[in-house]
């Protein structure tokens, strides 16, 4: 069965907005790595928000499944506990707020749906040591408030931390890549990597080609204004590079 | 200078309650034999000027968006003592992880079988028995000395109401190493009461103590509480005085806290509000030394149609003394909040570093804040800054919190703690912090239901 089956999705912004998604259809079976490539504005991030649950959008036709149930008709926290999780392009700083608290209460919320004890201090601690290791993190983010303070790699890397402990089914990457530099960018992707198994689906949204020599995708989806033009194998992501969007956009007469 | 509030009361009239007359007649009949020379002239004194002041009409600068007309129009009555109340009642208003001393008023009455009555070396305490005797003149004489006690309409009051009164003394050099609690308590025989919780606080040169004043209710729905609480610190002095306002929700509490600085002395003053009805903080702070260092933090967290007012005064009348002024709000159902903040600097106080700050945040649509930060400056050499911020939760935050698993109601009450955590955790105290927090969280719980 799949995890993810995008049918046909058309949405724009709240109340009358703009037209963003002009009908994307997407499937993602577990173990599967997509990335999906676009330029800015072409509906990628938004794709990435409606996924997640933000509000600020209307879904104006087309489905979204996930492992067979509705996506769409969940709330945010109900589609974590599933097994969704978005790594956000610009994660929130949550002053005041311990990573240690933070992640505690998200881990048993969603081990509490899955129908897992929760964790106690101790068990926790033991688990997110391991997972800290696994990733090559110091545990010194975890005594700091959520993201403050915290620079541009530091915030990705912790996305990344984030995901390790929740152990989602379906992971989205909303532009990991962006504002990262090369060595930032090798060490997130190398966590990504880490976390890669038969299981577990990811959606790699991204501008540039580059990430996807770090994390190499088993599909490859252009989208260009709303829609998806092209899918292909991880080769589509170098042809991109190589020839630009301008050709693919004039492919398809847009 | 004189402080703009007090000029302003002058002459404005905004009522006298009918119920003030009867409680004023039992109170004079409770003190009865009092031999105190000092306290009568005080009372006497008081008694004047109530006269004079009566209830402030909201046409007076400083009550501009606080109106006491439910109090004026209420009816409250003297107590009297004698409601039994065990160390049991109490028990869970008690910071324990300190061990405090205990000064317990049961509906305004001091309760000596509730109370310390040994207290280490250099720390007097005096209550109402020892001070009206007349045999402690000095002290008594303290009671009412501070400055911003003339013509205040409600400390007039409840001077004239006034039949009992506490005195902390600490010596010269005295460390005081566990803190005072001083819980003021209203019963269930106290309903429709008004009481006047009254504390003068004196912590002598290089002394030092800290101070949790707590009003808690056992049962009792709507009273009128005015306490006034002076503090004098001497020269390099320490006192550090945690208020913990956890009234009924029909309570109306009117505080005046005045603190007097000697030089290089410092304080450091937290101000909590979740109860009450109508409550309202009026903090002065006169720096009559040069060097000082002052703090005053407050966090008020509202439901319903509860009204809290801070209103606060920092005098800088010495130079090189610094404060600092942090409160916060989170408002939900109708409540409303309201902020006064004023910081004077005089011509000779060079050098003065001040820094103010109220931020609101504004859980539900009717919930309001009127804020006024205001600095009168006359000197040209300082440092000062004031703000107000007011806010609603970030969407983005709600959102993050969300998407990780955490519901709805959870990542509100996470962020409105974080909201709170910097003036929390500005107790500098994790026993305080700790206790502060629960009572923060089980406050949080009750805004569910709004």
């Amino acid at each position: 069965m799949s995890l993810l089956k995008i049918r046909d999705l058309y949405a724009r912004v709240a109340d009358g907005g703009k037209e963003i998604l002009k009908g994307i259809n997407l499937e993602i079976k577990p173990g599967e790595v997509h990335a999906i490539m676009g330029v800015n504005g072409s509906g990628k991030s938004t794709l990435a928000n409606i996924l997640g649950g933000k509000e600020g959008y209307e879904i104006t036709g087309g489905s979204v499944q996930f492992e067979g149930k509705d996506l769409l008709e969940m709330d945010p926290e109900i589609r974590a506990r599933e097994g969704v999780f978005l790594a956000f392009q610009y994660p929130v700083e949550l002053p005041g707020v311990l990573t240690t608290y933070f992640l505690r209460t998200a881990l048993n919320a969603v081990r509490q749906h899955r129908g897992l004890p929760a964790l106690n201090v101790r068990e926790f601690n033991t688990l997110v040591k391991e997972k800290a290791k696994l990733l090559e993190l110091g545990d010194e983010l975890l005594q700091r408030a959520v993201n403050e303070g915290f620079s541009g790699g530091e915030k990705k890397r912790n996305e990344i931390f984030q995901m390790a402990v929740l152990e989602p089914k379906l992971a989205i990457l909303d532009e990991t890549d962006s504002g990262l530099d090369i060595d930032a960018l090798q060490t997130v992707s190398e966590g990504v990597n880490k976390l890669r198994n038969s299981s577990t689906g990811m959606l790699v949204i991204t501008h540039y080609q580059r990430l996807l020599n770090y994390i190499v995708p088993d599909v490859v989806h252009v989208m260009i204004d709303g829609r998806i033009v092209k899918s292909g194998g991880k080769e589509l992501a170098l042809e991109l590079e190589d020839k630009g969007y301008t050709a693919f956009k004039d492919s398809i007469g847009a | 200078m004189k402080q703009g509030s007090v000029k302003n009361l002058e002459g404005t009239v905004g009522g006298s309650g009918a119920w003030v007359a009867g409680a004023l007649d039992s109170a004079q009949q409770q003190r009865g034999g009092w031999q105190s020379a000092a306290l009568s002239a005080l009372v006497a004194s008081a008694e004047k000027s109530w006269g004079k002041v009566l209830f402030p009409s909201t046409r007076v600068e400083s009550w501009k968006y606080t109106s006491v007309e439910s109090i004026t129009s209420g009816n409250f009555k003297a107590t009297s003592p004698g409601a039994t109340v065990t160390l049991e009642d109490i028990d869970g208003y008690i910071v324990k992880a300190l061990n405090p001393y205990l000064i317990v008023l049961v509906n305004g009455h001091y309760e000596p079988t509730l109370s310390t009555q040994e207290f280490v070396k250099g720390v007097t305490v005096l209550t109402s028995r020892e001070l009206a005797s007349g045999k402690n003149e000095e002290r008594a004489s303290r009671i009412g000395a501070s400055q911003a006690h003339a013509n205040n309409p409600f400390v007039a009051l409840a001077t004239a109401l006034m039949t009992e009164c506490v005195t902390i003394s600490v010596d010269r050099g005295t460390r005081v190493e566990r803190p005072i609690q001083v819980i003021s308590v209203v019963t269930k025989e106290g309903a429709g009461a008004v009481i006047t919780p009254r504390l003068m606080i004196e912590v002598a040169e290089l002394a030092e103590l800290a101070v949790i004043e707590s009003h808690v209710t056992l049962g009792a729905t709507s009273y009128l509480t005015i306490p006034v609480v002076e503090s004098f610190v001497a020269e390099s002095g320490r006192l550090r005085a945690t208020k913990i306002e956890l009234d009924s929700d029909d309570a109306f509490h009117v505080a005046h806290n005045v603190t007097e600085q000697g030089r290089a002395s410092y304080t450091r003053a937290l101000v909590f509000s979740f109860g009450g009805r109508l409550v309202r903080n009026a903090g002065d702070i006169e720096l009559k030394g040069s060097g000082c260092d002052a703090t005053i933090n407050g966090l008020s967290v509202l439901n319903r149609a509860q009204h809290v007012d801070n209103t606060t005064s920092i005098h800088h009348i010495e130079p090189a003394c610094e404060s600092r002024e942090l409160f916060k709000g989170i408002y939900s159902g109708e409540s409303k909040g309201v902020f006064s903040g004023t910081i004077v600097v005089e011509s000779e106080a060079q050098k003065t570093n001040a820094f103010q700050s109220n931020q609101t945040l504004l859980l539900s649509p009717t919930a309001s804040i009127d804020t006024r930060p205001q600095l009168k400056i006359w000197a040209d050499d300082v440092k000062c800054t004031h703000g107000a911020t007011v806010g609603q939760l970030d969407e983005m935050a709600m959102f993050y919190l969300r998407s990780r698993g955490i519901d709805q109601d959870e990542a509100k009450r996470c962020l409105v703690k974080a909201f709170a955590s910097e003036v929390v955790s500005s107790l500098e105290c994790d026993a305080l912090e700790a206790y502060v927090g629960e009572l923060l969280t089980a406050k949080l719980e009750s805004l569910r239901s709004n």
